[in-house]
Parts: C-alpha cells; sequence; structure tokens
C-alpha cells in the first residue's frame, strides 16, 4: 500500500476508541490523509482525547531531543541565508493569524476540511484557526471527508493535499506546496465526465499556499482536484479513488 | 515575545524567532547557528542521507521562518517546534522513497544506539536518561514498531506489512510503547 494513493472513501469522524488507537500515530505525525481527518475531526471537540494526543506527542518530542546533534555540511548557514533571502521567498504583506492550534494541527498542513477553518476577514480567503472559531459546519454534522493527495508528473513525491468535508455546507481545503513558483493559481474540483467547477484561487509564495472555503456551486460526483496556473498550465493534479 | 535581557546575554530562542519573523538578518543568522546541528542531526536521523538530510534541514529552516508567527510558546520551546516542522519534512520525504526490506534492521541499531545515548552521558537531562532506560527495555518488537513510525515515517499499516503481523497487533505495539516512555518521563513530575 503506498501511503501517497490511499484510496478515497467517505468516512465520518472516528469516536474515542479508534482515536486511542491511533494517537500515537498521530502524535509521532505518521497517521495519513483520511484517517488524520477523521481523527482531527473527532479532536476538534473531544478534550480527553485532545489531551491523550498531547501527552503522546510530548513523547515523541523527547524522543527526537535524545537524537544527537550532528554538524550540517560546510556551507549550511549560509545556503540556508540565500533561500531566506531570495527574492520571492515570502510575500512582505501576508498576514497570517497566529497559530494557536496544537502542533498536530501543523500550520501548513490541512486539517480537516470546515473542522477548523475560520473566514478571514474581506470574505474569499480562508485561514486555519482555533478550536474554538469553528464556523457552521459544526462536529455535530459529523461530515464524511474525502481525501487526496496533488501529485505532478514534472516533480517527484507528494505536492499536497486535498480534502472535501461532505456536510453542509460542503467543505473544500487544500494545501499545496510545489517547491518554486509564486502567483495566484486556481483550484478546480473535477467531476466525473471531466467537468471542472472552479472552487477557488490562492497566491502561492515560492511553490506553497493553502486555501479552503465552503463551496455553495453544486458538486456531482467529485474525481480529482486540479491546480492550475494563470496561463492554464496544470500545475497538480489529485484524484478521489 | 520582546526579551529584556542584560547586554552580555545571549538572546532567548523565542526572542531569535521573533527576529527571524520580522526578518532581521543577525537574528536569522543566529537562529540557523544555534539550531541548525540539532535540525541536521534529526534529519539525518530520519533520512540516513546526508544529502537528503541537508535538503530537509534547508526546508526546515525555510518553513520555521515562513510560519515563525504562528509558534505559539504555550505548546512548547522552540526547539521541539523547529525539530516537529523538521520531522514532518522527513517523513514526507522518507515515504516519498522507501521501501527497503532492510529498513526494520537497521531501526533497531538506531534505537540501540539512542539508548545508549551520547559518550557524555553527564550531558544528558534526568529526563532523557529515564527516556534511555526506558527505550532499552522496550521489547524488541515494541522498539521496531516505534522506530519505524518515529523515524521511519511509518503508520501502523506499514508496520504492521513490513512486521508481518495484523494491524491491530501493530497498533497495539506502538501504543504500548511510547505509554511505557510517556510513564518514564512523568515517574518525576516531568511531562503532562
Ligand atoms: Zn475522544
Amino acid at each position: 500500500m503506498s501511503p501517497m494513493s490511499e484510496p478515497m472513501s467517505p468516512m465520518g469522524e472516528m469516536d474515542c476508541d479508534g482515536l486511542r488507537d491511533s494517537a500515537a500515530e498521530l502524535a509521532l505525525g505518521v497517521l495519513s490523509g483520511a484517517d488524520r481527518a477523521r481523527a482531527l475531526m473527532h479532536l476538534e471537540h473531544c478534550l480527553d482525547c485532545q489531551k491523550e494526543v498531547d501527552s503522546l506527542s510530548t513523547v515523541g518530542d523527547a524522543l527526537f531531543e535524545l537524537v544527537p546533534p550532528v554538524e550540517p555540511p560546510v556551507g549550511f548557514e549560509s545556503r540556508v541565508a540565500a533561500r531566506l533571502q531570495a527574492p520571492d521567498a515570502r510575500a512582505p504583506s501576508r498576514s497570517r493569524r497566529p497559530g494557536t492550534g496544537p502542533w498536530w494541527r501543523r500550520a501548513w498542513v490541512p486539517v480537516a476540511a470546515g473542522v477548523a477553518l475560520v473566514l478571514a476577514a474581506g470574505g474569499g480567503g480562508w485561514a486555519i484557526g482555533s478550536s474554538t472559531q469553528v464556523p457552521s459546519a459544526s462536529p455535530a454534522a459529523k461530515a464524511s471527508v474525502s481525501w487526496a493527495s496533488f501529485h505532478s508528473p514534472a516533480r517527484r513525491g507528494d505536492l499536497g493535499e486535498v480534502f472535501i468535508s461532505w456536510g453542509r455546507p460542503v467543505w473544500v481545503f487544500m494545501t499545496v506546496d510545489l517547491g518554486q513558483g509564486s502567483g495566484v493559481v486556481g483550484c478546480f474540483l473535477v467531476e466525473q465526465g471531466g467537468q471542472e467547477v472552479q472552487v477557488g484561487s490562492v497566491n502561492l509564495v515560492r511553490g506553497f499556499g493553502y486555501w479552503g472555503a465552503a463551496v455553495q456551486a453544486p458538486l456531482w460526483k467529485v474525481t480529482g482536484a486540479r491546480i492550475v496556473a494563470s496561463d492554464g498550465r496544470t500545475l497538480a493534479t489529485a484524484s478521489f479513488r | 515575545m520582546a526579551a529584556r535581557r542584560r547586554p552580555d546575554e545571549p538572546l532567548g530562542d523565542e526572542a531569535l524567532l521573533s527576529g527571524l519573523a520580522v526578518n532581521d538578518p543577525d537574528a536569522a543568522t543566529a537562529f540557523v547557528r544555534r539550531f541548525q546541528g540539532k535540525v541536521f542531526g534529526a534529519a539525518l536521523a530520519m533520512t540516513g542521507e546526508r544529502e537528503l538530510a541537508e535538503e530537509v534541514a534547508q526546508q526546515a529552516f525555510e518553513r520555521a521562518w515562513r510560519h515563525a508567527r504562528m509558534y505559539d510558546a504555550r505548546r512548547g520551546p522552540v526547539q521541539a517546534w523547529l525539530l516537529t516542522i523538521t520531522r514532518n519534512l522527513a517523513i514526507d520525504q522518507v515515504r516519498a522513497r522507501r521501501r527497503r526490506a532492510s529498513e526494520g534492521a537497521g531501526a533497531v541499531e538506531q534505537l540501540a544506539s539512542l539508548a545508549r545515548g551520547p559518550e557524555m552521558e553527564a550531558v544528558a537531562s534526568d529526563s532523557g536518561a529515564r527516556l534511555r532506560r526506558a527505550l532499552a527495555a522496550l521489547p524488541p518488537e515494541q522498539s521496531r514498531a516505534l522506530v519505524l513510525a518515529a523515524f521511519r515515517g511509518f503508520s501502523a499499516a506499514e508496520v504492521a506489512e513490513a512486521e508481518g503481523v495484523p494491524l491491530g497487533t501493530a497498533k497495539t505495539r506502538l501504543r504500548a510503547a511510547m505509554s511505557k516512555l510517556r510513564a518514564s518521563l512523568a515517574s518525576q513530575g516531568v511531562g503532562p
């Protein structure tokens, strides 16, 4: 089984037992795709399980504290500095809400769609927020989640993820990390039969961006997702199976 | 997060991170210098290749810089945050490459060396020493599961496949290992 092509199946939130079984994996950052989404949905409202995951996370952290430091190769520092000084490395006016969530809601990693998203002022864009600010898609909705990872023939490995939470409303959340390239790209869902629905757009900064929103447009048998550059080029695709 | 300090006192981790967040080049340099050994060490422990480890370590600093404003001191120290970023990046890398049959054997050696610790045991903290003892005391099947997950990025399903055991068994082993380590940390009031 490849972790990058985990079969998508619509599933609801995990229960406490399932969460306890998966807490160690979640704490070590190895719970993947749909399982992670289902676990995070549960954690949004279960304090006991949050505590369990937090305390196991501390164990994971402690384990890595044991790893002895190793001097990196010569020139490491200047190569990092060059990377940080690249002109498009970070948009100057990029505003993010300060993170308040626990680390397992990793900064750039998708959380379960519709569970921990907060509408940014001005509308249209969304940012990761804390559990206290969950909008209308309440955990009680127990929406099923679809998940797929983005790929591209041009680049090896995972290029991000897309989550769809099939509640009312439907939520879509995407992260993209292409490694390079900046500018606004379109986020599309692909329906069976090939029809595409643009569900949003995101400004990539050095290949990185995330986006999420409630989707009002009716969706029918979504089979995949596509990230498209302003010139129409396909940058990454994902398929739900 | 602004630090008050005497002129001869080095800046705290959080103050450096604040400097990083506002693009202060001196703070950025100091930040990288302070943590590069730990970050590279963790990346190397997970990838096993210096070249790939450097790429992961560079990405980790870049990501830390991008997300410096999202750091939350209430969640833990800067170094733990940075190592979490490093681990996540390394997991993505090792997942994109593997799997070799030899993973299991190498993993056990890795754990053994972690449990032995550095030559200079004096530098290890109390909690570190307790954790090492707990690691050394784990049954072999539990330590394999733990190392495959923590350092190789295996999910429980992948551990089960690698070990030829049912998924439930792999999950149980992983959970048991983590619980024992947690108990060792908690034994003297350290940790939650
Ligand atoms: Zn629970």
